[in-house]
Order: structure tokens, then C-alpha cells, then sequence
């Protein structure tokens, strides 16, 4: 099952960069991290600091299309919106599944998973602006955040491929590609559909502006339907 | 007695409303109040303020109109609730009276604080403030008796010493050592974001008095401690906001700061000994529950989480007003030398600091000035010590005559 909370009370450690402070008992070195994997080859840290970077935009996931589906007034992308952060949730529990085959602890914050984090949080950000877009503009820079979530997906499961092929230990190679099998086709389908998305609405938009106007009216009044 | 804030539906923006009236509170007498009552009423204000202030920054972030407009309902019910805790304090209390009420709460909250906080590095920066704002008191004391003829104990009872804690001129520091690291907010305690949030408020809000009221003594002496003073609150401020992790979203710092708003009113309502201001406090709770399920609706709906992601399952500890005269003397003896470079303390000055201290003091001081200005007019400086001398020898009283 997905975590969802990460706090002090579900046994969270951290290794802490430069600026950052932390209780001694949470507090973990790079050594603390590898005396658990069972990954023993290379640079079994960074192997865990990047896959929990992995795991936590996937979650940032699940938080971008939950607020993408309660904002959205498109009836047909918010149930695509709610499919995709279900979709996300389970790419979660792949890559926990997988953290647990290699020895990383499920509640390890890296400083990877962090800089992730703030990637992640400033695309949901983004939207603080959206007040000022009609409901168009915001549906097209909902399928541009979809774009670059799914964009980075792909990648990360393309390097978590490249990941597995470098290692010797058959076991994690084996876990590694089994999660890269789960993995791929999610975030390949997330990304296609984005990019036609994208298109379909640019093309029917940028061939008509009646249909720009009632394809605006349309949201709005969907909108007023869905807020009462 | 401890609760999950999310289980309470608390007031609604309609409900939370009241008349001007209203909000023209009676105000306490200041020669029968409890001096905590009063460090209480200091540290709600200092709360309230904040977050306005904050969803002021926030307002000026966001262009959605339904955010706009739960921003604007929340803060003009912190507004209201803003008067009528300020409006607590009677007008014949003297700005001096005042501001010993500010460093009497600076003392015992961060102390209370200090002793609480599970984190030692977060402890020892508390630790560190802590000993300024002691010495800020004995300053602040020895002008009260100096310009009024009275003394503080009248204002803080036995429940705080005063003397010199680390003088307040070696407390001014270059920029880049106020700054401080963080706590990272998957890990950090619950009291450690509450406490961190809490002291940013206080000590926020003395800088906000002292930079607007110093100005408003004729007294060249009085102008130039609060002139003094008033630059280290900043550093004060500078060091505490530091402590919170600039990872939180706009929402989740919303969240946070109805959340600590929840936890400090249900605190002070179960350790407050007036019955009226108790009512006040036990209203405001039931408000800030209110703007705390706002709050929630905001994160889930633009921010796509929960707020059981972040916040504990029932509320820490309640914040106590105490004494902690014992505590305060232990962290003088061990500490009083202590300053910082960059984020780190260290027990030997620097060159940057020196250099600081000649640019800013050239070696005159209003906070020693005001010692010997008092002492000359006394015979003796003032101090309140219940728990016999001073741990520091150094920092015994000097008499006129230059004994101890």
C-alpha cells in the first residue's frame, strides 16, 4: 500500500545536506543506508537516494492529478485526471515494493527524494497563477503539467533500467526489471496522452474561434454545475 | 487535554463575526493582573499578527479567486481576534511596562521552549536567543526604574529573575551569523514546527513594537536602547524564521499556522487563571478550528493532499507560561559566551564579529549606558535575583563605588 505520510511518527530518516537539521536517531549516513541494502556492488547510496527520488515524484503525482481533478471543470479530464493519480498510486507501491527488495527503508528521505520534492511542488505551484486563465488556457496548463510529470516518469524508469542493466546481483536485477515492467507502461500511456492531447486541442483551437468560444462556454457552465 | 483539531467543525467565517463592540475588550487592571495572563495576551497578539502578515504575502501570490476570498474571510477574523486580545491591555500601561511584559514572555516562552524542544540543535539556538532576550529584561528593567522610579518586580512578580544575561552589546552580530539551519518538515518533531513558528511570531512582534514605538520617548537614553535593542530583534527574527523549512507549500503553511493558532489558544485556555480572558481564549479556539477545516479544504483541493499527511494525530503538549529560573541560570552558566559563525556556535569570537561590533558600537553602547545611568542615580543598579548571585562572577552587581 502507498505511503501517503511521512512524518516523525511514521519512523522517518533523513541524511541530512548542509542546511538541514534533524534528530540524531533519524539522522543517517550514506554508511547507515548500505548496511541494509542488500545491494553490496557500485554506489549503493546513490542508488537509494535516486530511487527514492523515483518514489517521491510519483507521489508528487498523486498530489498534481488530485488537485488537477478537483479543478478541472472538463467533465472529460476529470475522470482521466482521477485514472492517472490512481495510476500513480500504484507506481508508488511498485517502487516500494522495490525499495523493500533492495534493503531501502520505506521511510528514507534522501536529499535526491527532496530536491524532487521541490521540483514537483513548484509545477503544482504554478497553478497559484491559474486565477487569471480562462478555462481553456487552464485545461491546456493542466496537459503541460501532465506533459512534464509524465516526461519525467518515462525518464526515471528509463534510468532505472540503465540502473539494473549495470548490476551483478541477479537478485536486484531481477526486482529491477520486474519493476521496470510494471513501470513503463503507465507512464509511457501518460506521456503519449499528454502529448496528443496537447495537440487535439491546439489543432481544434487553432481552427476555429468559434470553437475556442464554445468549448470555453462549455467549461463554465460545467463548472457551475460541478461548484453548486 | 489533548484532540484531533480535524475531528472539531469549529466556527464558520459568519459565525466567527462580531460587532466592534465586541472587540473593544475590557482591559485588565495592570496592578492585580497575572503577570503570565499578561505574557499570554503579549504572545496571542504576536500570533495573530503573524498570520495576518502571512496571508497578506500569501494574498499577494495567487490570483485564484476562491483562495483570494478564504484568505480574506480568515484574516479578517484574525484581524478581529487581533483587537480584542490587544485591546486587553489597559492604556495606563506605560510603553516600558509593556515591553518588560515582551522580555518577560521572550524569557519564559523560549525557556519553556528550550526545555521542551527534542531537537539539540533547534534547543541550543533557543538556547542561545534565550540569554539575549534575559539581558534585554534587565536593560528594559533598569530604564523602568531610571525614567518611572519603579520597579519590575511589580510587573513580573518573583516568577522571573532579573540581572545580566549575555550583554546585550556582544549580541550584535554580522548578518550571515544570525543565520541558522533548518528543520526538514518529514522529520521534524510537531513541536518543533509549532515551537519554531511560535518564537518567529514573538520575537517578530517585539521587533514590530520596538521599531515603532522607540521613537516616542523624549529621553535620549530611552530612544537609544530601543534603538539598540530594536536591531538585535531582527537578528532575533532573522535567526528563528530561519529554523522552518522553506520546502512547505503556501497551503500546508496555512495549515501550519491555524494549526499552531489551535494549539496555542487550547494551551492557554487550559493554563489561564482569569475566567475572562479563559473565555476568550476558549472563542478564539473554536474560530481557529473553523479556519483550520478552511485551511484543509484549500490543501486538498489545490494542493492535492491530506492534511492527516502532515499534521500529528492529536496535539502536542500544551505550551505552559512558567517560571524557569533554574534552567535560565544553568544555560548562563554554560553558555553565556557563546556567539555564532555562520549556522554554527562558537566559543571564540571571530573576526567578522569583531569587525561588526567596531562598525555598529564603536565602543559605546546605550544597554551599558542605561546600567550606569541608573547606577549613578541609585547608588545600585536594579536587579531581581530570588536564587542568589549571579552564576557568573563577572556579571555580579557592581556598586557606585565599584565593589561587588
Amino acid at each position: 500500500m502507498a505511503m501517503q505520510r511521512f512524518q516523525k511518527d511514521t519512523g522517518t530518516i533523513i541524511k541530512p545536506g548542509p542546511m538541514l537539521t534533524a534528530e540524531p536517531e533519524m539522522s543517517v549516513t550514506n554508511a547507515d543506508i548500505e548496511d541494509v541494502m542488500t545491494v553490496k556492488e557500485g554506489n549503493p547510496a546513490f542508488i537509494a537516494d535516486t530511487l527514492v527520488s523515483f518514489a517521491v515524484h510519483e507521489r508528487m503525482g498523486i498530489q498534481l492529478f488530485g488537485m488537477l481533478e478537483a479543478q478541472t471543470m472538463n467533465p472529460v479530464l476529470q475522470p482521466r485526471f482521477a485514472k492517472m493519480k490512481q495510476d500513480a498510486v500504484q507506481s508508488v507501491d511498485v517502487y516500494e515494493q522495490l525499495q523493500d527488495h533492495l534493503g531501502i527503508p520505506l521511510t528514507y528521505i534522501s536529499p535526491a527524494g527532496r530536491a524532487t520534492e521541490s521540483l514537483d511542488q513548484h509545477v503544482i505551484a504554478s497553478f497559484l497563477e491559474s486565477g487569471s486563465a480562462d478555462p481553456l488556457t487552464f485545461e491546456m496548463a493542466a496537459v503541460n503539467a501532465t506533459l512534464t510529470a509524465a516526461s519525467m516518469c518515462v525518464a526515471n524508469v528509463e534510468l532505472l533500467d540503465v540502473i539494473g542493466a549495470g548490476m551483478s546481483d541477479e537478485k536486484a536485477i531481477a526486482a529491477i526489471e520486474n519493476a521496470v515492467s510494471e513501470l513503463e507502461g503507465p507512464a509511457k500511456e501518460h506521456l503519449a496522452w499528454a502529448k496528443d492531447a496537447r495537440k487535439a486541442m491546439a489543432t481544434v483551437l487553432g481552427k476555429s474561434k468559434l470553437a475556442e468560444k464554445s468549448a470555453n462556454l462549455a467549461e463554465e457552465m460545467y463548472g457551475k454545475v460541478k461548484n453548486g | 487535554m489533548s484532540f484531533n483539531p480535524l475531528d472539531q467543525k469549529g466556527l464558520s467565517f459568519e459565525q466567527s463575526l462580531r460587532t466592534i463592540k465586541a472587540l473593544n475588550s475590557e482591559p485588565y487592571d495592570k496592578r492585580e493582573v497575572d503577570p503570565y495572563t499578561r505574557c499570554r495576551i503579549i504572545a496571542m497578539n504576536g500570533i495573530e499578527v503573524e498570520s495576518i502578515m502571512f496571508s497578506h504575502q500569501f494574498n499577494r501570490r495567487t490570483d485564484i479567486l476562491e483562495v483570494k476570498e478564504r484568505l480574506a474571510e480568515g484574516r479578517r477574523v484574525e484581524q478581529q481576534q487581533q483587537k480584542a486580545i490587544n485591546w486587553l491591555i489597559p492604556g495606563d500601561e506605560t510603553t516600558l511596562e509593556a515591553t518588560i511584559g515582551y522580555e518577560q514572555l521572550a524569557v519564559d516562552l523560549t525557556a519553556w521552549v528550550a526545555r521542551m524542544e527534542p531537537n539539540p540543535y533547534l534547543k541550543q539556538v533557543y538556547d542561545f536567543g534565550l540569554l539575549e532576550d534575559f539581558d534585554h529584561l534587565y536593560r528594559y528593567a533598569n530604564l523602568y526604574e531610571l525614567l518611572e522610579g519603579k520597579k519590575a518586580e511589580d510587573l513580573v512578580n518573583d516568577l522571573t529573575e532579573i540581572m545580566p544575561g549575555r550583554p546585550t552589546k556582544q549580541e550584535h552580530r554580522h548578518p550571515n551569523d544570525d543565520l541558522r539551519r533548518h528543520w526538514d518538515k518529514h522529520t521534524a518533531d510537531p513541536i518543533s514546527k509549532l515551537h519554531a513558528m511560535t518564537i518567529t511570531s514573538a520575537e517578530q512582534q517585539t521587533m514590530n513594537y520596538y521599531m515603532t514605538i522607540g521613537n516616542r520617548f523624549m529621553e535620549p537614553i530611552a530612544r537609544g536602547l530601543y534603538a539598540e535593542i530594536g536591531m538585535i530583534e531582527e537578528q532575533h527574527v532573522t535567526q528563528y524564521e530561519s529554523l522552518q523549512d522553506p520546502a512547505q507549500s503556501w497551503f500546508e503553511e496555512l495549515v501550519m499556522h491555524e494549526y499552531n493558532e489551535v494549539y496555542l489558544y487550547n494551551s492557554f485556555m487550559e493554563t489561564e487563571t482569569d475566567h475572562g480572558v479563559r473565555k476568550l481564549w476558549e472563542l478564539h479556539l473554536d474560530m481557529e478550528l473553523g479556519q483550520l477545516q478552511v485551511a484543509c479544504d484549500l490543501l486538498r483541493r489545490y494542493d492535492g493532499r491530506e492534511p492527516e499527511e502532515i499534521l500529528p494525530k492529536e496535539l502536542p503538549v500544551p505550551l505552559t507560561m512558567e517560571p524557569n529560573k533554574e534552567y535560565v541560570r544553568g544555560v548562563l552558566a554554560e553558555q553565556i559566551d557563546l556567539t555564532f559563525l555562520g549556522t554554527e556556535p562558537v566559543t571564540e569570537t571571530h573576526k567578522r564579529f569583531e569587525a561588526y561590533q567596531d562598525a555598529i558600537l564603536a565602543n559605546d553602547a546605550f544597554s551599558e549606558d542605561v546600567i550606569d545611568l541608573n547606577r549613578e542615580a541609585q547608588g545600585r543598579e536594579y536587579r531581581l535575583q530570588t536564587e542568589g548571585d549571579h552564576p557568573i562572577e563577572r556579571l555580579r552587581e557592581v556598586t557606585s563605588k565599584g565593589s561587588k
